[in-house]
């Protein structure tokens, strides 16, 4: 199936998730929308893919879930971010900038 | 984590509701923004369903990614897989028999590879433990080496760490504790129990001082002769006891478990062997040890062998004249301890265990067939689940499920069905194998088991995934009905797999044809007497008791015309040896006229003292000359009767009648009066060797078999003998009763064992094949009724579709049982050692195993075959 967005590389998708729920509590939709936004459509995530890494960060303890309504008044399942989610955004940032300098060192070395 | 996985387990209905309610808020809410920007609502849901790809789907992945998925995607299967096989009980009853027939005779083959060949041998180190022994060319009656080269050995060898021996049998008359009875024990160095590294169960060993020349009388008893004869009370230690007039302490007793590596050595009880420490070189200080030595840790075999022969290079001209031609060209063998026991039922064991495999391999052919087959008709449901959200892993996943359940319930089946054989395949094992009780299922064949399972149900679960892999499941359920041809990928898998078993079972049978052929040329082979109607028992007379010739001779004499007079017993005779039992002596023998061989080479030839009825109680026929009479007495001239082999190996082309032979140290001359018939006197296997016979009172032994001809029954004529043998002397042992049949029937059982369980295990490999035969060609007229019905609507005779079906059955099984052929020709070289007197690429054998496979190839083609003929088309294309 031809897909316009771009492959994810493995660990980003949860680098993303836990970047946009710190900025606050979202349903899977808005965060779906929130990461098309902020990486300018580069990254459009399916709920393929979104609503498993979301029962599993669930699962890890960096997310905790409750019902809530969305903007359209519909009953919906809102994630946010918890203590250990937050250190995990810490520890996920340093290592995506560490493999981000080493590949673009890679890319540049002559 | 942990909390999640419960939840997960246990919360099941709610945690499903939430993923439910919240993918469906997701496409709500995608369809609602779809809405906002101006699509109709009906416009905007179907987007939005198109762009979530699936509710279903989605909520599988989530699911799939679970902690705990596994658990709960294994438990969905198992259940599934369980409706499966409850719905198809004919189905899953065959796969489960065929596995557990298959998976139940390898665990029975296994444990008994495991116990002979895998396991460790119950003495201490048994790695580096040898058996040492000697085989002379120019003398090869003696069976082992002398002490001089045993005590050289154990001397000066620098490589093994220890070195013990052990002798012949020590037959007995013991009195104490009971009636009198000849017991058989051994003789054995003070060291010997110590390099086996057993422990008595009571007393101590024998030491050094005791096993000296001369040293006063010591014995360890056996635990049954301790049991038997005197009750097992403890105080027996430290007891004096009689045996063939020498008072011997008890020191010790045996450990219940305890039994000599050697085969054929009984152990009643232990005696110190009492070997000089320093021996002569004189005949007299001759005799025969088995060795048996432990390898430093670390030496090569080969190493300790050339150390042995330069040791024994050294002293050979310190060796009086007679040994210097005895010994010459002589081998010295070292035979690991393993392979020495093993040695002759190992081969037979790996080659059944190599048939049942071949079994198990057919037997998971044939199901995965059959898992084909189903496997195509289930394609319209794999289809479904498909659409319902499953992947292909997780189809693959599930239909695995399904065959390992089948696999396990039929490996679980065959636990059973192994271990209860095991007592049928101990009874097959010749009883001197005494590993054989050491047979049974450990740990290691049940992780065997386990693995056959695993391993069936992988083999037999792949075929339906392979086969569906290549059916491409969107296009299935786009097909209106069953109408449609299979891709023909399906049947060359099919036909593929029924060829390869075809040819397996071929191997297997012609395997078992070479036995049964060899079994029926040695059962029809002329023994060279007539066994039936012939009872024997062996009568030994004690040393103490009867110390001269004449003394026996009288009760011999007694004894026959006691015997003789029973009545209904035809003719008695005594004979110190017995046809398939062998000669007590052999003596060295020479010629009188021929000029003298260099002393110590004579021929020895095995030689018996019989009595005048002899060759006529067991119809062992006269071809030259006279047997012997009543008037061959002690003090007659002495005479003798050779065999024909003994008249054609000495006397080629010449009248041995009247000729002289020589023998003992002063020459006597013997004069040759008769030639009588061969017969197999070493066993059915050895071909007759020469042998001389003589009348018992000239050449007298202890120990002779009472052999009677009658028209009674066993029991009664067993009970008259031991009457008579009572009356004249009670204290007289009679011991090892048995018809010349059972003695026949026993000279047969180790090639009866091979060929029952061979064909035991080509007949299920040839039904298997049969099944798999009829089952490839029934699916195949019932897939192709729709083309059978056409075509008769068309004209074709009932004798052209016949033809048709049984055409291509028989393709697939003549192209098997070619492949088999070649196959066989290669396999059965590994059974050479196994077969008597019949090459193991026999044409007739392989001939007729190949008529045999195709008649039943035909049969099995020749059900489904009539069944399409009797397609009535307008049924046929009636149906859907």
């Amino acid at each position: 199936m031809p897909s316009e967005n771009t492959d994810l590389l493995p660990g980003t998708l949860d680098l993303l998730i836990l970047q946009t729920l710190s900025l606050g509590p979202q349903h899977g939709l808005g965060i779906s929308r929130r990461i098309e936004q902020i990486t300018g459509g580069t990254f459009r995530v399916m709920p393929g893919s979104l609503f498993p890494a979301l029962h599993r960060m669930e699962e890890q303890g960096w997310l905790a879930a409750e019902w809530g309504e969305s903007e359209t008044n519909r009953k919906a399942k809102y994630y946010r971010l918890t203590k250990s989610g937050s250190r995990r955004l810490g520890l996920e940032k340093v290592r995506w900038d560490r493999v981000a300098l080493a590949i673009r060192n890679a890319l540049e070395a002559r | 984590m942990l909390g999640a996985l419960l939840r997960n387990l246990f919360r099941r209905r709610q945690v499903e509701h939430d993923l439910d309610q919240e993918v469906r808020a997701y496409a709500d809410m995608l369809a609602d923004e779809k809405a906002r920007r101006g699509m109709t609502r009906p416009e905007a849901d179907r987007a939005a369903r198109i762009e979530l790809g699936g509710i279903e789907q989605v909520k599988e992945q989530v699911r799939a990614s679970r902690s705990g998925a596994w658990l709960d995607i294994l438990a969905a299967d198992l259940r599934y897989a369980l409706r499966m096989l409850r719905r198809n009980p004919g189905f899953s009853a065959v796969v489960v028999i065929t596995l557990a027939l298959g998976i139940g005779a390898n665990t029975a083959l296994f444990s008994v590879v495991n116990a002979l060949l895998l396991r460790a041998l119950p003495y201490k180190d048994a790695d580096r433990l040898v058996y040492v022994t000697e085989y002379w060319p120019h003398e090869p009656m003696v069976p082992a080496p002398t002490n001089f080269d045993f005590t050289n050995w154990r001397t000066h060898s620098q490589l093994v760490e220890r070195i013990e021996g052990y002798g012949g049998d020590r037959t007995v008359t013991l009195s104490a504790g009971g009636e009198a009875e000849r017991i058989a024990g051994t003789a054995v160095t003070a060291g010997l129990l110590d390099i086996l590294g057993i422990q008595p169960a009571l007393g101590r060993n024998f030491t050094l001082e005791e096993d000296r020349p001369g040293a006063p009388g010591s014995v360890m008893l056996g635990h049954q002769l301790w049991q038997r004869r005197f009750g097992g009370t403890p105080e027996i230690v430290g007891k004096q006891i009689e045996m063939d007039g020498v008072t011997r302490t008890i020191v010790g007793v045996l450990p219940a478990s305890f039994a000599f590596p050697d085969n054929n050595i009984r152990q009643e009880f232990l005696l110190p062997m009492g070997l000089p420490l320093e021996p002569g070189m004189r005949e007299s200080d001759f005799r025969i040890v088995r060795v048996l030595a432990r390898l430093k840790p670390g030496v090569r075999l080969e190493a300790v062998h050339t150390e042995f022969v330069e040791l024994v290079r050294r002293t050979a001209s310190q060796e009086p004249a007679q040994f210097v031609t005895m010994r010459k060209d002589m081998e010295i063998r070292l035979i690991p301890l393993r392979q020495w026991l093993t040695g002759s039922v190992s081969s037979a064991v790996l080659v059944l265990q190599a048939a049942v495999a071949m079994v198990l391999l057919i037997g998971c052919l044939n199901v995965a067939n059959l898992q084909i087959a189903r496997g195509i008709a289930r394609r319209k449901e794999m289809a479904l689940r498909s659409a319902l959200g499953a992947g292909r892993a997780r189809i693959t996943r599930q239909l695995l499920t399904e065959s390992l359940l089948l696999s396990s319930l039929g490996g679980a089946a065959g636990l059973a069905l192994g271990s209860g054989a095991l007592n049928l395949i101990r009874s097959y094992l010749p009883a001197s194998l005494h590993l054989a009780d050491t047979i049974r299922i450990d740990p290691r064949v049940l992780a065997f088991t386990l693995a056959l399972a695993i391993m069936s149900g992988l083999v037999t679960g792949l075929a339906p995934v392979l086969a569906l892999m290549r059916a491409r499941l969107d296009e299935t359920l786009k097909e209106g009905s069953s109408r449609t041809t299979e891709p023909g990928s399906h049947h060359r898998l099919h036909r593929g797999l029924v060829i390869a078993e075809v040819a397996i079972a071929m191997v297997l049978l012609a395997g078992s044809g070479l036995l049964i052929r060899s079994f029926m040329r040695m059962a029809s082979l002329d023994p060279g007497f007539d066994p039936d109607g012939v009872l024997t028992f062996q009568v030994a007379l004690p040393a103490r008791k009867y110390a001269t010739d004449q003394s026996r001779n009288s009760l011999y004499t007694h004894l026959l015309e006691r015997a003789a007079a029973i009545p209904g017993v035809q003719s008695a005779a005594i004979g110190a040896g017995l046809p398939l039992i062998g000669s007590r002596s052999g003596v060295g023998t020479w010629f009188e006229g021929r000029p003298a061989p260099p002393p110590g080479g004579r021929p020895t030839i095995p030689m018996a003292g019989v009595s005048s009825d002899y060759f006529d109680t067991l119809r062992i026929p006269l071809l030259r000359g006279r047997a012997f009479t009543e008037a061959d007495r002690e003090n007659s001239s002495r005479v003798v009767v050779v065999n024909q082999a003994f008249a054609d190996q000495f006397f080629p082309g010449q009248e041995p009648v009247g000729k002289n032979i020589t023998q003992g140290v002063r020459n006597d001359p013997k004069e040759i009066v008769g030639i009588v018939g061969n017969v197999r006197q070493a066993g059915l296997r050895i071909a007759a060797e020469p042998a001389i016979y003589a009348p018992y009172g000239q050449f007298t032994e202890p120990e002779e078999f009472l052999i009677l001809r009658s028209s009674l029954s066993r029991a009664a004529m067993s009970a008259a003998a031991s009457g008579v043998i009572r009356s004249l002397d009670p204290n007289l042992p009679v011991y090892d009763i048995a018809t010349m049949r059972d003695r026949l029937g026993e000279a047969l059982s180790t090639q009866r064992a091979n060929m029952t369980l061979m064909g035991i295990f080509a007949a299920l490999a040839l039904l298997l094949a049969a099944i798999g035969i009829f089952g490839v060609i029934a699916y195949m007229v019932s897939r192709r009724s729709f083309e059978i019905g056409i075509r008769m609507a068309l004209g074709a005779q009932k004798t052209d579709v016949l033809k048709m079906v049984l055409s291509h059955g028989m393709i697939l099984a003549l192209i098997g049982i070619a492949i088999g052929l070649g196959g066989a020709l290669a396999a059965t070289r590994a059974m050479r050692t196994l077969l008597f007197e019949i090459s193991p690429s026999d044409p007739w054998t392989l001939a007729a195993s190949a008529i045999l496979f195709v008649g039943v190839a035909a049969a099995a083609c020749y059900i489904p075959a009539r069944r399409a003929v009797r397609v009535d088309p307008m049924t046929t294309l009636r149906h859907d």
